[in-house]
């Protein structure tokens, strides 16, 4: 594999509440590649989009702190970079397009100033070169009548339509990395196919490397190769897709496989992952998942396993992740 | 489904007993965690408190008589040595109370009075416990004296207590207008809502203030006068509290109404009504406190609104009438007597200074009220 | 758009009707003699006025004149002050209230909205606190003892300003300032939460992940959504600068239409009050008017028929 695109190593991250310290993120660490798919996977509250926002310097400090980790991007530390010098790389180099298409654009901005700031600012286009691109980028994620439309406000636009925008924007500086959080969770489902198409497609054209977060399990096999499944701040598995929906080797994992809703195969039950996500404020002994784990051991009230190597190119964080693989293979095919 | 049910259910129970072990606390006790923990709001709380109490038990205090004119220290400065004097008149050595006199400089009416009510044998009952317990004993010119040579410290604390009491009247009157006004239009919906919101629009349009001067001139006029008198209502003040409860209620009603409105639409209403609660038990358990928290918040924000209205009917002679005081009317008398040739500071200070202070506490006890009562609305 | 001006100038008539409506019953709720019982009236003013608001037809008669002269302009004449008409009054007092009620509407608008940006950019800092302290003490002073603490200190022992009367600029530097210093506070707080609002919307992170600079974030992105709260409260700010005028015109002696409103009161000379409410009252309510369509122009959410 060539070098890696970006690189975070060991990332940590606490919020101060009220309520004491919250280990949002717990020493996170993976690899994206120029062009790659990741994707990241869990529950709301697993720390997949603090993670994310705390790469780009977003998150809002306080309450939320940074307190480990490296997020080597293009040979420098995200982390350590001064904002002016991290405001030349989010929108040009890493574009962000976020949840909710809703509220994620100025209700008071037309379109077009939205997208041609952008440009403006980092391509240097003069205002006619920077309508002129916005409206091809609009034609490109496929907005109808774009020269139009580029003047209307966005609660003229449809959701679907709006989320187009958003990508539209995010990619109009043609950056290295795009950060998808939860781009379709937000939308009918018909529109997210549409959406997460034109992720693809403009990927491909493009080559621009993807990290896409979502708790959608169905979504992450459509776009990514590569998976990584986070659970109470913490990857707990990562692999390759096919690896992950065939073989997975921990049993959080196999939970969010098995609570999937199928056509076919199985006994046509939902199966739920038993108990409640975890209060991040008071989080377990050992690991996490325990008290949730159909397959716990005493061991694992006890001490945190470490995201280890497994015989099919992934990683897991599990003692038992042989016989959760087994288990799994059993019951998946 | 050949699983047995009783691993479902559990299993279910299991769930439950989970659910149940996640933290809960009332809407009551968390937001009072969280009042609590707002300095501002809790000293500003003390403050009114303690305002209240000293302006319910005025006459117990060691004041000098707020009615008691003497020339020959008009425009005295504030004086503190010696802190007390031994120099009450209406008092004698034997303790025993002048009537006349103490309906002469206190305003109290003599039990003979065929006028004098509850609240005159209360705060006789009250100079009786003073003479008992302090005697001739009366403080000192602390904040100085008006024109007539009154001393203001006692005009200030005889001045609390109407201030007060026309905040907090004006404030209910305009709580049951507006609340019962509102919570109607919202529960009704519909056209009827549209109405009477419609209604309130125009009433909002229109300045008030200048309908409320007019509405004076012609109350003040004498044939008027002697026509409200045989109703009953001898005191500008009466008409104060009526007048600004029809002014104030409004926000309340849009308030009251607005919220009305998306409670019944919130899910935990339909889920209440989904598991079978009957309307009154959805009223009582699930609006009112939803509806108290922001009644209270209102509440807290009119008062210093009517507070100071009354300030500015005073200032333009309009308001409280001699001889009774509030604040206002101590704040003007010491504007007016500003002048070159003596700055006579403390007739403006100091009522600005009690006003203030309340009004600055109220504001302080409802922010912080808001923001307990909703937390998403903090720093708005 | 030119329907919606359509509805809202028809909107604002009916109010100011209303108004007019409420005051003339006012007026004529008062039994006997015309419009007061002054017994010391001038026969001769008396003999004018029942001529002029032809007090010897039924009231519906009355009325209708009244608004007829209304309509066009004609404000009548006064009891008190029997060598103008209302309508010269209001040409000598208009001018002097209306450069102290623009002046001090101005400032507050330009200091409110600069302390609320800066108490909203540094906050829980030291300018936040101060600032706050101070828009708090604004909102719960009333107008009077502000002016009368400004009197003592910036007239006797500072002597910097003249205490009383108009016609020079250092004369209005403090009644502006005194009229306009509430709502300034008040601008202040609710620039301030206004800005802290949409600044924890999404569309801020939005615009931070596209690299926009804070400076460029504040006044592109955040400055006019943060605004729409003050210019929707310019209606009520104009309403209570209307009234404050009344006390800073009676504290400063200015000559403006202020003290011939509470004289008026005072004199019982109720056509003058009339008119002067009236006039008020369209002030107002023009002022709504403009401010409403400015925000239907500010916020393009808005829909023009709504």
């Amino acid at each position: 594999m060539h070098k890696p695109l970006l690189q975070v190593e060991d990332l940590r991250v606490e919020f101060h509440t009220d309520d004491g310290v919250v280990r949002a993120v717990d020493g996170v660490s993976f690899n994206v590649a120029a062009g790659e798919t990741l994707g990241i996977a869990g529950e709301s509250g697993s720390g997949k989009s603090v993670t994310n926002l705390a790469i780009l310097g977003l998150l809002p400090r306080p309450p939320a702190r940074i307190v480990g980790g490296r997020a080597m991007f293009d040979g420098r530390d995200l982390l350590t970079l001064s904002q002016p010098e991290l405001r030349r790389i989010r929108g040009r180099r890493v574009a962000m397009i976020f949840q909710d298409p809703m509220t994620s654009l100025n209700p008071l901005l037309t379109v077009a100033e939205q997208l041609t700031e952008m440009t403006r600012l980092h391509l240097g286009h003069t205002p006619r070169q920077a309508l002129d691109h916005a409206v091809t980028m609009l034609e490109k994620v496929g907005i109808p009548a774009a020269g139009r439309r580029v003047h209307d406000y966005p609660h003229q636009f449809s959701g679907g339509m709006r989320q187009r925008v958003m990508i539209a924007m995010a990619l109009s500086c043609k950056p290295d990395l795009l950060i998808a959080d939860e781009p379709t969770t937000a939308l009918d489902v018909t529109i997210q196919a549409q959406i997460l198409e034109l992720i693809r497609d403009l990927q491909r054209d493009e080559g621009t490397a993807v990290v896409l977060i979502t708790h959608d399990l169905g979504v992450m096999a459509n776009l990514c190769r590569r998976v990584a499944v986070m659970y109470a701040g913490r990857i707990v598995e990562e692999s390759s897709v096919d690896e992950l929906y065939s073989r997975p080797h921990h049993p959080y994992t196999l939970g969010l496989l098995r609570s999937r809703p199928r056509l076919s195969g199985g006994d046509g039950r939902l199966r739920p992952i038993d108990g409640q996500p975890p209060d991040l404020s008071r989080l377990p002994s050992g690991c996490a998942f325990h008290p949730r784990c159909p397959f716990v051991v005493d061991r694992c009230r006890v001490e945190r396993p470490a995201l280890l190597p497994t015989p099919f190119e992934g990683r897991a964080a599990c003692f038992v992740s042989k016989e959760v693989a087994a288990a799994a293979e059993v019951e998946l095919d | 489904m050949t699983d047995a049910p009783v691993t479902a259910a559990e299993k279910y129970a299991r769930l439950l007993a989970e659910a149940q072990q996640v933290r809960g606390t009332s809407l009551g006790r968390d937001a009072w965690r969280r009042l609590k923990r707002n300095r501002a709001a809790m000293i500003a709380l003390g403050y009114l408190f303690l305002i209240g109490i000293g302006a319910l038990f005025t006459p117990l205090w060691p004041l000098q008589a707020p009615r008691m004119v003497r020339s020959d220290r008009a425009f005295a400065a504030p004086q503190f040595q010696p802190a007390f004097t031994q120099t009450t008149t209406w008092i004698d050595d034997s303790g025993a109370i002048d009537d006349d006199a103490v309906s002469a400089a206190f305003g109290i009416r003599a039990a003979d009075d065929p006028k004098s009510g509850w609240f005159d044998a209360f705060n006789r009952q009250l100079l009786r416990l003073r003479g008992a317990i302090f005697g001739r004993w009366e403080a000192a010119s602390w904040c100085g004296c008006d024109m007539l040579g009154r001393d203001l410290l006692a005009r200030l604390f005889w001045g609390a207590r109407i201030s007060l009491v026309v905040g907090l009247v004006a404030g209910l009157v305009s709580l049951v207008i507006g609340v019962s006004y509102g919570a109607t239009s919202g529960y009704l919906g519909g056209t009827v809502d549209s109405l009477m919101m419609r209604f309130v629009d125009v009433l909002y349009s229109i300045p008030f203030i200048f309908v409320v001067i007019l509405l004076i001139t012609v109350l003040d006029d004498p044939e008027v006068k002697a026509g409200l008198s045989s109703w009953g209502i001898e005191n500008r003040i009466t008409i104060f509290f009526f007048v600004v409860g029809a002014i104030y209620w409004l926000t309340m009603a849009r308030v009251v109404r607005g919220q009305v409105l998306s409670l019944k639409q919130e899910q935990f209403v339909e889920a209440a009504r989904t598991i079978g609660c009957n309307r009154r038990r959805i009223i009582f358990l699930h609006l009112v406190p939803n509806l108290l928290s922001i009644i209270i918040v209102y509440l807290t924000l009119t008062i210093p609104r009517v507070m100071l209205f009354e300030a500015f009917l005073s200032f333009l002679g309009l308001g409280v009438e001699a001889p009774d005081v509030s604040w206002g009317v101590l704040a003007n008398e010491g504007t007016q007597s500003i002048t070159a040739v003596h700055i006579d500071w403390w007739l403006v200070v100091y009522p600005g200074l009690a006003l203030g202070s309340t009004l600055f506490a109220l504001n302080f006890l409802g922010d912080g009220l808001r923001d307990a009562l909703d937390p998403r609305l903090k720093n708005r | 758009m030119i329907a919606y001006l359509l509805r809202r100038a028809l909107w604002t008539l009916s109010v100011l009707w209303v108004v007019f409506t409420l005051s003339f019953l006012l007026m004529n709720a008062v039994p006997g003699r015309p419009f007061g019982g002054d017994r010391g009236m001038d026969p001769e003013i008396e003999k004018i006025f029942r001529a002029r608001y032809h007090l010897d037809e039924p009231i519906y008669v009355r009325y209708g004149y009244l608004l007829t002269d209304y309509l066009r302009g004609d404000f009548g004449i006064s009891k008190t002050l029997r060598d103008f008409s209302i309508n010269e009054i209001i040409a000598q007092g208009l001018p002097v209230s209306a450069t102290l009620g623009l002046l001090a509407l101005l400032f507050a608008l330009t200091f409110g909205i600069i302390a609320g940006i800066a108490s909203a950019v540094r906050r829980g800092g030291l300018v936040d606190h101060s600032l706050m302290a101070v828009a708090t003490v604004g909102i719960a002073l009333p107008e009077f003892v502000v002016a009368g603490l400004a009197i003592i200190m910036f007239v006797f022992i500072l002597p910097w300003f003249p205490s009383a009367g108009w016609g020079s600029l250092r004369h209005l530097v403090l009644p502006v300032v005194c009229l306009g210093l509430p709502y300034a506070a008040y601008i202040a707080r609710l620039t301030r939460s206004g800005m802290l609002d949409v600044l924890s919307q999404d569309y801020i992170r939005t615009a931070r992940a596209k690299g926009l600079a804070p400076s460029t974030i504040l006044t592109r992105h955040a400055l006019k959504g943060s605004l729409l709260p003050v210019l929707s409260y310019i209606g009520p700010a104009t309403a209570g600068i209307l009234t404050g005028s009344l006390v800073e015109e009676k504290i400063f002696a200015i000559p403006g239409l202020g003290i011939h409103l509470v004289e008026s009161v005072f004199q019982r000379d109720l056509t003058l009050a009339m008119a002067l409410t009236m006039l008020y009252t369209v002030i107002l309510c023009l002022m709504n008017f403009i401010v409403d369509v400015l925000y239907k122009v500010v916020d393009p959410r808005i829909k023009l028929d709504a």
